[in-house]
């Protein structure tokens, strides 16, 4: 097999397991007590920049987007920007623009800034 | 300081300390060279410190020559800096591994864009280590947040 085909059957199980996982979670209920829990919130009751990002996508899959956004809204901002970065970062040779400025140092603290800012507002609303 | 220099072949040679550019068979005045702070490659005497060791007058302002696609391709590549998955990692589950990940692949990029390459290299490395401790942790501790759930 040629490493392009083994790719595109790679890439095709992928996509079949993941469609897979979004329909099995699509019929997960809401507060099912399986559904692990943030630990920060558990233990001091303050919320991480994550916590809601499972509701969010429990909601997404039902096709309730507004409820979605509710559970957290940072994380839909966040998620295509953390797709494209990965790419960036693998795709540099073809992208060099691109990796220059999504790598760049200054790029990483605008991150770290507003993961911060984020955290600090959704807990004093 | 470390100079890098490119043959007419656009091989790229380095790191090179002031007197080594100099005493390189390649150098002659036309010759590109790049070190740090600089955006683009130049011409050796279009940068004063080599111009000086050249036995030309340095030019009152360095001019940066244009670099074309071909002359980038003497800088190798940037390692992975794993960015993404460390700050997926740093938002879904807010684990300080995934931090030490963040910080290290900070270090790729500045390291990288000064020049120094083999630290770049080293950067990479402890990025991936950091996110992968970060993974297995976030594996680990994930039954005993169902069992704590289950029992409260």
């Amino acid at each position: 097999m040629t490493g392009r085909k083994r790719r595109r059957h790679l890439v095709a199980v992928l996509f079949a397991v993941g469609a897979a996982i979004c329909i099995l979670y699509a019929l997960v209920p809401l507060q099912w007590e399986w559904l692990p829990q943030c630990p920060l919130r558990r233990l001091t009751g303050y919320l991480c920049p994550g916590c809601g990002s499972q509701t969010a996508l429990q909601q997404l899959l039902r096709g309730n987007i507004s409820a979605a956004w509710h559970a957290n809204a940072f994380i839909f901002i966040a998620f295509p920007a953390i797709v494209l970065t990965i790419y960036a970062d693998y795709a540099q040779k073809q992208h060099r623009r691109l990796a220059a400025v999504l790598l760049h140092p200054a790029t990483i603290a605008i991150w770290l800034v507003v993961i911060l800012l984020w955290t600090v507002v959704r807990n004093l609303s | 300081m470390h100079y890098w220099l490119a043959t007419s072949d656009h091989e790229k040679i380095g790191p090179l300390t002031l007197e080594q550019l100099c005493a390189s068979p390649h150098f002659n005045p036309d010759a590109l060279v790049w070190r740090a702070g600089l955006t683009s490659w130049v011409a050796a005497s279009q940068l004063p410190e080599v111009a000086c060791s050249l036995g030309i007058a340095a030019p009152v302002t360095a001019v940066p020559v244009t670099a074309s696609v071909e002359q980038y391709d003497t800088m190798p590549e940037r390692p992975r800096t794993y960015l993404g998955w460390a700050i997926a990692a740093v938002v879904l589950c807010c684990m300080i591994p995934a931090i030490v990940s963040v910080v290290y692949a900070t270090l790729v990029s500045s390291r990288y864009v000064e020049g120094d390459y083999e630290g770049a290299r080293h950067a990479s490395a402890m990025a991936e280590m950091w996110l992968i401790v970060s993974i297995v942790f976030g594996i680990v501790e994930l039954p005993f947040y169902i069992v704590l759930n289950l029992f409260s």
